[in-house]
């Protein structure tokens, strides 16, 4: 689990890495393209890069809260040692309960 | 290591022969090794109780009853007592321990009897056994 642990760490790195070098190829490419587009029109068109950056934060923001949901445990440590300890008592009790049941005054009368 | 008669406040249990139990908060005070005392001033109604079922199990818990679970669960063997020295033992330690709080108690209890019928005081006596 170690090992696929770092693996998945290295790659969500690279991913990152890779996903911020093609943003910013995109956004080169669209400046490019508005400048040209605006030239030669009379009325300027606004440019698409401010939703390709929301899609870029919303799908980084999606992935990390994903990754911290499926890696967190269903239960806390202090959930698992609660319900040990009810176990324990609620055992307890019972042999407790038992020998009230057997040791009972008015039992045989 | 901190003993059950340490704690302010404990839950006792009793276990009824048709199979119910019946739960009350109770200050404590050790009065000797293993041997535990809880004194109210009204005991109207605790000799039937733990003369019909004396196995009890303590624990401690809030002043609402709520049972700590970190807190040992501890079964014991009760009687109550309403007079002789064992009383006068465990109210004094129960002053001394509770100070304020259980004087308020007996106040109280003075001022009930005042308008209705007498509270006997008492206490239960606890001998844990496992």
């Amino acid at each position: 689990m170690k090992i696929l642990k770092g693996l998945l760490v290295v790659l969500g790195v690279a991913a990152l890495a890779v996903g911020g070098w093609y943003l910013f190829s995109t956004w080169v490419d669209v400046r490019a393209m508005m400048a040209v587009a605006n030239a030669n029109r009379s009325a300027e068109f606004p440019s698409p890069i401010n939703q390709v950056y929301l899609s870029v934060a919303g799908g980084a923001l999606g992935g990390l809260l994903l990754g911290i949901g499926l890696g967190l445990p269903r239960r806390t440590a202090s959930g698992i040692r609660k319900e040990a300890l009810r176990a324990s008592a609620a055992a307890r009790e019972a042999e407790i309960r038992g020998r009230a049941a057997d040791e009972h005054p008015t039992q045989g009368v | 290591m901190s003993s059950i008669g340490d704690e302010d406040w404990i839950l006792v249990t009793s276990y009824a022969p048709d199979g119910g139990q019946d739960a009350t908060v109770e200050r404590v005070v050790e009065l000797s090794d293993r041997r535990l005392a809880c004194w109210t001033p009204d005991g109207t109604g605790l000799a039937d109780r733990f003369a019909a079922a004396p196995v009890v199990s303590v624990r401690p818990c809030s002043r609402g009853g709520k049972p700590r679970l970190d807190g040992a669960l501890l079964e014991g063997r009760a009687a109550v007592v309403t007079a002789g020295p064992e009383l006068v033992a465990a109210r004094e330690a129960t002053r001394v321990k509770y100070g304020l709080g259980a004087q308020v108690s007996g106040a109280l209890d003075r001022a009930r009897e005042f308008f209705g019928a007498a509270t006997p005081e008492a206490v239960v006596l606890i001998n844990i056994v496992g």
